[in-house]
């Protein structure tokens, strides 16, 4: 055995030396560069169709044992037919380097081949204008019968491990299309296997180079580019991998740069399967100028159905906004110019789905934003600094109910304000759908830019805002604001704004609207609903007007107004704790003032309005300049229901409420004295109107009002009359002071009647055309189908420097008749009843009537109170002493208050006992005349009882008795109105043998006495006093009668 | 004495002389009376209607005849008796003598010697 190992020993290693001498003669004797450079050329020449230049030729073993090793030094490939920038080289290489696997080669027909080296070398391809290029060197030959190539490899194995070029210059120049590219000192190493129909690896690596582009209008340079590719074919499968780290990537387009150095870089791995068309992205990360985009997942390609299906994972880092802006081409600086961002913002999400012509796959994203700033002077004033946001968004073409936007949140921070948003829009492709919530602090002088200078508006102040919106597109453009839903709060701190000469300030007013109203206090108001709430609120404009509110509280709520079909209703409240206003020399100051209004349809007529409006305050104060109002407490409610229906403006409006007026007090320039209101307090209804309490102070006077006013609505529907029962009282009425007061009030338009009064009057034809009602307001018209009854109780009133007391009666307004009913007062002098009427059938026939008593009257108190009296029946003033006075009259008169003498009437009766006479002028001559025994200026007279009537013009005073002295007289008469009379006295019992009589006629100026027969000699005659009776005492005691009846009615 | 005595009785018997029978008073038939009559050189206007009742207006003052004035009235012989009514509750009489009547004309008097005269208008 060990001789076996000794005797194979020696047989192998002679066989190797063998080999290793055959081999060192050949690579040194025969395969010398001498002898194979020569046999290389020629070999070349035959297989390349161009002219070829090769330097020198090496072949190497023992170096790349166990490969051979060819060599080639200067290689070139020439096209001297060619005109280029090229020259005649097309391709050249200051060395090519290749080993070959003769061991595999050999035994397994598989061609390695390592170590292909092409060093220092340039390629140049070039294109004329005419489109020759020199590297067409082999001309297609159509008659060339196609090889027989059935698709597979004449070796097993291809293998080629390693590939390396070094500083290697690629040049492509296309005269005809103006191209030119080009590739400077590229340096990569590729390994690459094949085999057959199954199996393919390639991988290239490279070291950084440049290359460059450029045509007529488009030029680009990258600088840098070191790519590294690798790629495994295996069956239907291939991985590839391509890693180009960033590098510098200028271009240039139209003469504009567009990109200049920009660091783009790409990093993709991934799996491909060919017969399914489709790729497994493992990892696909592009990047520019900080910008990365990453994309993982899986897309495939049915040619089938010609669509592409995505299932694919993306991420997008911009850590560096500020250099994406940097980017941005000169070309368009203007468009960015001014603007600067910062920031960072980071997109990640997935693409999912199939991709054809007619659908697209569905995405989302999930948007972050850090630290974003911006300024944009040219959009905004004031620069957006720290905007942070949470954006997610899926977005499908096919199902746009599945597709939204979610903002968890996006806030954005200015140099002096903050604004938040959150919230979601979802149908982002149709209609879309947003519910939304903003936060916002804003200072507001940042917002003053937006208001127009024109307007002149400055603002100071803070608003913190947040504000709520659910609502879709197609609703805000349709304005459909009952399907919006939305709110708003509003808080504004130290506001101060000023809009020309208005201003307004306020420390903390808040504000709130609700779309819909969440808390309605009725079923109809449940459509909006606004409140502002203000601590402080100064309003001002210019300097003449201010208003300051305090505690300012305003609730409204309303249905929608825009439906014109439908009554709106509307609930406003108002509250102040005070509220004070001013303009000029004017101001109202006002305690707790409270207002609340209401409009909403009539429950039993929808179709109608119904209104109702509170008005409440505390202590009131308002200063009108010249005059003053004050008042503890004012309360109004009032409901009143609208029927549009109705023609008459009261039918329309039907109210329906309270008033309710303390301590109120008016100082009124017009008056000396201030009008005190100690208590109002009324009731009101569209069928009743009721003063509980209605009290008046005015300077000595007091009044207090209380009644009710009936049958109101149906007066103004003409089904009834109108029916009112009031108490008037006073305690004490001066009514000297009241007239003085109220001297001179409209002093304008008494004037007018003054001067109508003196003008003639109108003819009776034309009073009532157009024209004159026009002109002409006329007399005071007493309403028809009234009937107002005022029941007088005054303890006392002043008149005339007169104390009259227990003024009582009933003021009336019936039927066109204006009456005062039996008002009794007693005076100092008299118990006084008064009845007194006036009608006003038509404009000018007027009607006034009298019916006046007075028991126990002072004849000289009668003649001061009743002036007029002393004219119609002058004898008057030569009595003194107590009697009774009763007077009926009455007339009609023109619309100027004109009497009309032919419609005159009037009687009167007076009945006096223990008189005296004191006309010393008139007695003397009556006495002298008569002979009277006792001359002296007074004289007793028994009793004294007459009657006098008023026909027309004509006064007639009955005869009546009279006893003076020794004389019995009976006096009568006519006293005619223009003061002219005639009278007789008659004596009846005297101790002249003869019946004379004294005639007094004339007039007070110029009387005439004179002695005549007896006219009235068998007067109060006891022998004639039947004749006389059915006469003339007959009328006397039909007028007496007739006047006293109404004091008997009285004290029945 | 004596003398003042004989100046009495002839005075006396100067008045015995004077005396003489009362005038007899005329009688008119109130049935002329009946009806419209308007005083002369006036709008006034009286209607007198057999049931004793009448009213008075003055076209003059623009009063109609649906605004006149009642009165009750009475004639007596010659003496016309006319009570006015008043609104307010009284009466105001008036007496005249009647000095003419006939079916178109109408002359009164009042006791001051006023005379009115009246013509019928229907």
């Amino acid at each position: 055995m060990k001789k076996f190992f000794k005797i194979f020993g020696i047989t192998l290693g002679s066989l190797v030396g063998l080999v290793l001498v055959v081999l060192c003669i050949a690579l040194w004797l025969v395969f010398t560069p001498e002898r194979l450079t020569p046999i290389v050329r020629s070999q070349v020449e035959k297989y390349v169709p161009c002219p070829t230049h090769i330097g020198r030729v090496e072949l190497t073993f023992f170096s790349s044992f166990p490969r051979f090793e060819l060599q080639i030094d200067q290689v070139a490939a020439l096209n001297p037919q060619a005109q280029a920038e090229c020259g005649d080289t097309l391709v050249r290489a200051d060395r090519l380097q290749a080993a070959v696997d003769v061991k595999a080669f050999l035994q397994h027909r598989e061609l390695r081949l390592s170590g292909i080296r092409l060093l220092d070398g340039r390629v140049c391809a070039y294109v004329d204008g005419a489109g020759r290029a020199n590297f067409d060197l082999f001309p297609p030959s159509p008659d060339e019968p196609e090889a027989d190539d059935d698709g597979g490899l004449p070796f097993g194995l291809i293998d080629v491990s390693t590939i390396e070029l070094r500083n290697i210059d690629l040049s492509y120049i296309d005269r005809q299309s103006g191209m030119e590219a080009t590739v400077r000192g590229l340096c990569a190493v590729a390994d690459a296997s094949l085999r057959p129909m199954d199996s393919l690896t390639v991988h290239l690596a490279t070291e950084p180079f440049a290359v460059a582009y450029a045509d007529s209008s488009l030029t680009a340079e990258v600088r840098g580019l070191a790519p590294d590719l690798s790629v495994a074919l295996q069956g239907n499968r291939v991985q590839a991998g391509l890693h180009i780290q960033p590098q510098a990537v200028s271009l240039a387009y139209a003469g504009d740069a567009y990109l200049t150095d920009a660091e783009v870089g790409l990093d993709l791995q991934a799996v491909a399967d060919l017969s399914r068309l489709s790729a497994q992205v493992e990892q696909l990360a592009l990047s520019f100028n900080g910008l990365s985009l990453g994309i993982q997942g899986k897309a495939s390609l049915d040619t089938v159905r010609g669509e592409v299906h995505t299932d694919l994972t993306y991420r997008l880092d911009l850590p560096q906004v500020q250099r994406l802006l940097a980017s941005v081409p000169a070309a368009f600086h203007e468009y960015v110019d001014g603007i600067e961002a910062a920031g960072s913002l980071t997109a990640q999400g997935t693409v999912q789905g199939v991709y054809n012509d007619s659908t697209m796959p569905a995405v989302t994203a999930q948007v972050q934003l850090d630290g974003v700033s911006a300024a944009c002077p040219d959009l905004l004033p004031f620069p957006l600094k720290q905007v942070d946001g949470n954006l997610a968004a899926y977005v499908n073409l096919q199902r746009d109910d599945t597709t939204f936007l979610q903002i968890d949140r996006l806030a954005v921070r200015t140099p002096q304000s903050r604004i938040a948003l959150s919230g979601r829009a979802d149908r982002l492709l149709s209609d879309p759908h947003a519910d939304l919530t903003a936060d916002a602090d804003l200072h507001l002088p940042e917002l003053a830019p937006f208001v127009p200078d024109s307007m002149n508006v400055t603002m100071a102040g803070r608003l913190k805002a947040r504000v709520a919106a659910r609502a879709s597109l197609s609703q805000v453009e349709q304005m459909a604001l009952e399907q919006i839903k939305a709110s708003a709060s509003l808080q504004f701190k130290d506001l101060a704004v000023a809009y020309d000469t208005l201003s307004l300030k306020t420390n903390d007013t808040r504000i709130t609207l609700s779309l819909p109203n969440p808390n309605a206090r009725t079923k109809h108001t449940g459509f909006a609903a606004a409140g502002i709430e203000a601590d402080q609120l100064d309003v001002a404009l210019g300097t003449g007007m201010q208003a300051a509110l305090q505690g300012l509280n305003l609730d409204v709520e309303t249905s929608d107004v825009r439906d014109t079909t439908r009554i709106p209703a509307v609930n406003l409240r108002l509250g102040l704790g005070f509220a004070q206003a001013g303009m000029d020399s004017m101001s109202v100051q006002i305690e707790q003032p409270e207002v609340a209004v209401s409009v909403a349809p009539q429950r039993r007529n929808a179709g109608q309005p119904r209104f109702s409006v509170k008005v409440g305050s505390g202590k009131l104060n308002a200063d009108l300049g010249t005059d003053r109002v004050q008042a503890d407490l004012l309360d109004v409610a009032a409901t009143v229901f609208y029927n549009k229906n109705q023609e008459d403006i009261f039918l329309r409006w039907m109210p329906r409420g309270a008033f309710h007026l303390q301590q109120g007090v008016a100082h009124l320039a017009a008056l000396p004295y201030p009008v005190e209101l100690p208590q109002v307090k009324m009731d009101f209804t569209p069928r009743t109107f009721e003063i509980e309490q209605a009290g008046v102070h005015l300077g000595a006077s007091d009044f207090n009002l209380a009644g009710k006013l009936d049958n109101i609505l149906p007066f103004f529907r003409g089904d009834s009359i109108l029916r009112g029962d009031f108490a008037f009282t006073s305690a004490h009425t001066d009514i000297d002071q009241l007239m003085a007061l109220t001297s001179g009030l409209g002093s304008e338009e008494e004037t007018a009647e003054d001067d109508a009064t003196e003008a003639p009057a109108a003819p009776p034809a034309a009073e009532e055309t157009p024209a004159d009602t026009a002109a002409y307001t006329g007399p005071y018209m007493v309403p028809q189908g009234i009937d107002l009854t005022l029941h007088t109780d005054i303890a006392e009133a002043s008149f005339n420097q007169n104390l009259i007391t227990d003024v009582d009666g009933d003021v009336r307004v019936a039927n066109g008749t204006l009456a005062l009913e039996e008002l009794t007062f007693t005076t100092p002098g008299s118990d006084i009843q008064l009845t007194a009427m006036y009608q006003t059938p038509r404009r000018n026939h007027l009607f006034v009537g009298l019916d006046f008593h007075m028991m126990k009257v002072e004849i000289a108190d009668l003649l001061h109170m009743i002036p007029d009296l002393d004219s119609i029946m002058p004898m008057l003033r030569s009595f003194d002493g107590t009697g009774e006075f009763h007077l009926a009259a009455e007339t009609n008169l023109d619309s100027l208050y004109n009497l009309k003498m032919s419609t005159l009437r009037g009687a009167a009766s007076i009945r006096g006992e223990d008189l005296k006479l004191v006309d010393g002028e008139t007695f003397a001559e009556i006495a002298r005349m008569l002979r009277f025994k006792n001359r002296q200026k007074e004289n007793q007279v028994d009793s004294l009882t007459a009657e006098f009537t008023v026909f027309r013009n004509e006064i007639d005073v009955y005869p009546f008795l009279i006893a003076i002295d020794r004389y019995k007289a009976v006096v009568g008469g006519r006293h005619n109105l223009d003061m002219s009379f005639d009278y007789n006295i008659s004596l009846v019992e005297s101790p002249l043998p003869f019946r004379a009589s004294v005639e007094v006629s004339g007039n007070l100026d110029d009387m005439k006495f004179r002695l005549a027969r007896a006219k009235y000699p068998d007067f109060y005659r006891p022998a004639a006093r039947y004749e006389v009776k059915n006469k003339q005492q007959e009328l006397r005691d039909l007028i007496k009668r007739s006047l006293v009846a109404n004091v008997a009615n009285k004290e029945e | 004495m004596k003398k003042t005595f004989l100046y009495v009785l002839a005075v006396i018997a100067a008045a015995l002389c004077l005396t003489s029978c009362q005038k007899e008073e005329p009688t008119f038939d109130e049935a002329l009376l009946i009806g419209k009559w308007q005083e002369v050189g006036t709008q006034v206007f009286y209607t007198y209607a057999s049931d004793y009742t009448g009213k008075t207006w003055d076209e003059a003052d623009d009063v109609t005849e649906a605004e006149a004035q009642p009165f009750e009235w009475s004639l007596v012989q010659s003496t016309l008796t006319q009570i006015h009514i008043m609104e307010m509750g009284s009466n105001v009489p008036k007496t005249y003598t009647v000095t003419q009547l006939t079916s178109s004309k109408l002359v009164y008097e009042d006791d001051f010697g006023k005379e009115f005269s009246f013509n019928k208008v229907n």
